[in-house]
């Protein structure tokens, strides 16, 4: 993932979630695939559909100050991991 | 019904045979495939006559191929999709294309690769990789006395959300054949043969019962995942709804096809129903506890 690119959520994407579980399953209409996330990963997703479009170095520290987690080296990897993955499934695009 | 006079017509302008909610028109001039429809198909609706969903011809090799070895080629909605098989698979490509012409274009519906019964009011979806062990438990829930929805397909009709039934030939193959076979003796059978892959086959004649409820749907219920282990005792473990859309999304030919609403079905019927991985091995184990498993369910809170 290049640095300093920043993020915006891919409109039409179909969420669902059920009573059992705090995970999400994402259904992608442009490539035809479901995904599984963790509500972590979702909430990441969300901080992409605000605007201004954010950094991947924002994302990850407003979810940080969201979610109580403290921004250490397991923290920043599986973030960024997670970027990586919503950006190879088209549920992100870097925007200019 | 069927009749001698009707399926004299699978030579020349072919006959209709309504499936659930399909009418496949078929032609043949082998007697194998005749012989096919008459012992494993007694009981549906047949009628002469054109037209119809699916049109499947398996048409007898020439020439030189008619005496050695002979072939049978299929051409299915005109086209010629597979090489030609021996003649001898005749009956049974019958089944394999019609599996092939749902799995393809039956778009009206969400379809997936699982067995469906259904006893009391709940379907219970049995879906698996070829080997888990489906098509053995399906067949003896189904001589246990569960209705037959479909071996192959569950069609999820995508506004109502219920499972509409498909009820055909059981497929069995191998150590299962041995198994259902002394399960059901007096169920009719289709000849045994080796398929392409090597493997023995036959095909079960489904119960009457279950042909005469082919336009009734079924409310999902339960799903299962099996896995047949040799010796294991019977153990349900329980499935959480995201991974059963997920596994049923896998073994799903067209929900991407039908876009947001076949994705929303198969996300609704996850929604309805309670899923277990199962790990059996003994049949007679396995039976009541699934039978009381969906009784414990149908009864009202």
């Amino acid at each position: 993932m290049q640095v300093g690119l920043r993020w915006s959520a891919t409109p039409g994407l179909v969420w669902t979630q059920f009573d059992d579980s705090d995970d999400w399953v994402v259904f992608n209409p442009f490539s035809g695939d479901i995904h599984l996330l963790s509500a972590s990963a979702y909430a990441l997703w969300q901080l992409t559909t605000s605007s201004p479009p954010r950094s991947s170095g924002a994302l990850i520290e407003a979810l940080a100050a969201d979610t109580g987690y403290t921004a250490d080296g397991d923290f920043l990897s599986s973030a960024r991991d997670t970027l990586n993955f919503m950006d190879r499934a088209g549920l992100i695009a870097p925007v200019q | 019904m069927t009749d001698a006079s009707v399926l004299s017509r699978l030579a020349t302008t072919g006959v209709q045979v309504t499936i659930g909610p399909f009418v496949v028109h078929v032609r043949s001039e082998l007697p194998l495939v005749h012989r096919y429809l008459e012992t494993l198909y007694a009981g549906f609706p047949i009628r002469g006559g054109d037209g119809g969903h699916f049109d499947i011809q398996v048409v007898g090799s020439h020439g030189v191929r008619r005496f050695i070895r002979p072939q049978a080629n299929l051409v299915v909605n005109g086209e010629r999709p597979f090489l030609p098989l021996p003649a001898d698979l005749a009956g049974a490509l019958f089944e394999w294309t019609l599996n092939y012409c749902v799995g393809r274009d039956a778009h009206r519906f969400v379809a997936m690769h699982a067995a469906v019964v259904e006893r009391n009011g709940r379907a219970l979806i049995v879906s698996g990789e070829s080997g888990a062990g489906k098509s053995t438990l399906c067949a003896a829930l189904v001589l246990d006395g569960w209705r037959l929805l479909s071996d192959e397909f569950a069609l999820v009709d995508p506004d109502a959300g219920t499972l509409s039934p498909l009820p055909r030939p059981v497929s069995l193959k191998n150590v299962s054949i041995d198994i259902i076979r002394q399960r059901g003796r007096d169920v009719v059978y289709g000849p045994e043969g080796i398929d392409i892959e090597h493997a023995r086959f036959v095909h079960m004649k489904p119960p009457a019962s279950s042909v005469q409820r082919a336009s009734e749907p079924a409310s999902p219920g339960i799903v299962i995942f099996p896995r047949w282990r040799s010796g294991a005792e019977t153990r349900f473990t329980r499935v959480r709804k995201a991974q059963v859309l997920l596994r049923l999304a896998d073994q799903s030919f067209n929900y991407n096809y039908l876009g947001v609403r076949g994705f929303n079905a198969i996300a609704d019927l996850a929604r309805r129903v309670e899923g277990y991985e199962l790990e059996y091995s003994d049949l007679d184990d396995v039976l009541p506890r699934l039978a009381g498993l969906c009784d414990a369910g149908a009864r009202p809170a």
